[in-house]
């Protein structure tokens, strides 16, 4: 289990670390670049499966690519499909490493869940931090994850991470 | 809180009852621990997401493990439409590999023992649930219909997890299964004068942009409203935004038992008028309308008395050289038009029926420049989904644009 106390990390400006504490959905430690829409995320027809590309164009992130990052949003919207296009996503090898949103909606964590049954990838999830994710996280930020507690550390890009 | 579980959950757990519904079960329990529900409840029936084009190859896969150990729904299930219309997909030149796909998962989920129905109108094809029972339906515009129309409860139901819910015959009790979740939260004041068909489903696109997930109260809605119109109104709210449940007085049964907001004051308050009603609609089209190649009705699922209407209006013209006009229904609303004689009148028409398929998860096959639909929720998906222009406007003017 991955430790939180400050002393013990190494090359960062202790100022900048942020700790955010909120409700774990789906254990598993994690850490990686930050890919933050400020908008809400559509999965269903929004990101493309096989490439992991973020394609709806509603939303300023579109273009992105959500494989490996730690995908920070703040509510799921749209079909009931979510969670086999998450699923599907999983498949490809294109998930992000963790999601972490204000409100987590059960059909992406049925997405989750399956991922782990069907593929074993671990995707940690957190949600309902103490503050605003998409408000303190910024794309490019580096971020570590900690689904089992349902901590969210944030190391901010201008830190040296980049 | 801790997860209560009941004695038969226990005895699926442990795999006493099989394979398939011990896994099913144990996914569900994942879920359920992961948002602190408390305890599971029965339900009467399911609605599933079984088309390859939202399954994808993945969720095919999950289908066919929970099959292949021997998985038996032990409540009615029906399912939304199927990514081909099974009876012309060859003829019209659809993927074949799609085809194959959604055909393999036909043969599961009979083997599963779904009622193969493929429509996203599964209330008009008797999977109709009582005012007050729990069901777990999966597809944005059936779980509007459910709650709102019926009276029935049930959450968005996610993908995959449907399967696990018709398989056992419980679902997690979160969400709308509890009665002070289904209270209203925005009061929607309705001064627009009389409603067309049209209307309902623009009224439909601003409640879903203005509500988002939130429950809206509508005052003022005519109580002459159809099931159509409230078909088409919810699925409209729950494709330009993620509405499950509507209220309306003196229409929909919650609102006519007891104040849709209780004790509660609304949290916002708005009043759609007729100018806002034309903006919007004016809004939805892409170009002005004129030249349309393509008109696309049934979303959801054209009822037989919205087919007898389009019969009606072509009034025996033909759809023009060049145009064409495609209707997605049930397969029984087209056996019942069979026996009136009127499939084989709109076929002489030039007018293309596609049972139990649905533009959204099947294919576009064809090019067009300029589609035309009478529905909101195709009017909000369409322009992002195909690179087309679009038209949206009454039905009247969907035939008009195709016979002259």
């Amino acid at each position: 289990m991955q430790s939180y106390n400050k002393s013990e990390k190494v090359g960062e400006d202790m100022e900048n670390n942020i700790i955010l504490k909120g409700r774990g959905l789906n254990s598993g430690v994690t850490e990686g670049e930050a890919l933050v829409s400020k908008e809400p995320l559509v999965w269903v027809h929004g990101i493309t499966p096989a490439t992991g590309k973020i394609v709806d164009v509603r939303v300023k992130v579109c273009g992105e690519n959500v494989k490996d990052k730690i995908l920070v949003y703040p509510l799921g919207k749209g079909s009931t499909c979510g969670s086999t296009w998450m699923l599907e996503t999983t498949r490809y090898g294109n998930a992000p490493k963790a999601i972490i949103n204000r409100e987590t909606e059960m059909i992406i964590l049925a997405g989750v869940v399956l991922s782990e049954e069907m593929y074993g990838t671990q995707i940690p999830v957190v949600d309902r931090l103490d503050q605003y994710p998409d408000d303190i996280i910024e794309t490019g930020d580096w971020v570590r994850v900690n689904g089992d507690k349902g901590i969210v550390e944030v190391i901010k890009k201008r830190s040296g991470r980049d | 809180m801790n997860l209560k579980l009941s004695a038969y959950d226990e005895n699926m757990l442990s795999g006493r009852q099989g394979k398939a519904r011990q896994l099913a079960m144990e996914t569900m329990v994942k879920v359920a621990k992961a948002f602190n529900v408390e305890e599971f409840t029965d339900i009467v029936s399911v609605q599933t997401i079984s088309q390859f084009g939202e399954l994808h190859v993945s969720g095919s896969g999950w289908v066919e493990r929970l099959t292949c150990m021997g998985g038996k729904c032990c409540v009615p299930t029906t399912q939304d439409p199927a990514s081909i219309p099974f009876s012309v997909y060859k003829e019209m030149g659809y993927d074949e590999t799609i085809a194959e796909n959604q055909l393999r998962l036909q043969d599961m989920i009979i083997e599963l023992g779904q009622l193969p129905t493929w429509s996203c109108t599964p209330y008009y094809q008797g999977n109709t649930p009582r005012f007050g029972q729990n069901v777990a339906w999966a597809e944005s515009s059936s779980v509007s219909y459910a709650n709102s129309v019926l009276g029935a409860r049930t959450n968005r139901t996610p993908a995959g997890i449907d399967l696990c819910a018709a398989l056992t015959g419980r679902i997690p009790k979160y969400g709308l299964y509890l009665t002070e979740s289904r209270r209203a939260q925005i009061k929607v004041v309705l001064e627009a004068g009389e409603l067309s068909d049209l209307d309902y489903n623009t009224l439909g696109i601003i409640l879903g942009k203005v509500c988002g997930e939130k429950i809206p109260c509508i005052y003022g809605m005519p109580p002459t409203a159809s099931n159509d119109n409230l078909k088409q109104l919810g699925a409209a709210a729950a494709s330009s935004g993620s509405v499950a449940l509507f209220h309306a007085i003196g229409v929909t049964p919650e609102a006519m038992l007891s104040d849709p907001f209780d004790i509660h004051k609304p949290e916002d308050e708005i009043l759609v008028t007729r100018k806002m009603l034309e903006e919007t609609q004016q809004s939805l089209s892409t170009k002005n309308p004129g030249d349309v190649d393509l008109v696309v009705v049934g979303c959801p699922h054209s009822s037989s008395s919205e087919v007898i209407e389009i019969h009606k209006l072509m009034s025996g013209e033909k759809v023009k050289k060049g145009k064409q006009f495609w209707i997605y229904t049930t397969l029984e609303t087209e056996s019942l038009m069979e026996r009136m004689g009127i499939v084989d009148q709109l076929k002489e028409a030039g007018v293309l029926i596609l049972s139990q398929n649905c533009l959204m998860v099947g294919q576009l096959v064809g090019s067009y420049g300029t589609l035309m639909t009478n529905s909101g929720k195709f009017a909000s998906y369409i322009p992002s989904e195909f690179a087309v222009e679009l038209v949206y406007g009454s039905t009247e003017d969907c035939v008009r644009a195709v016979i002259q």
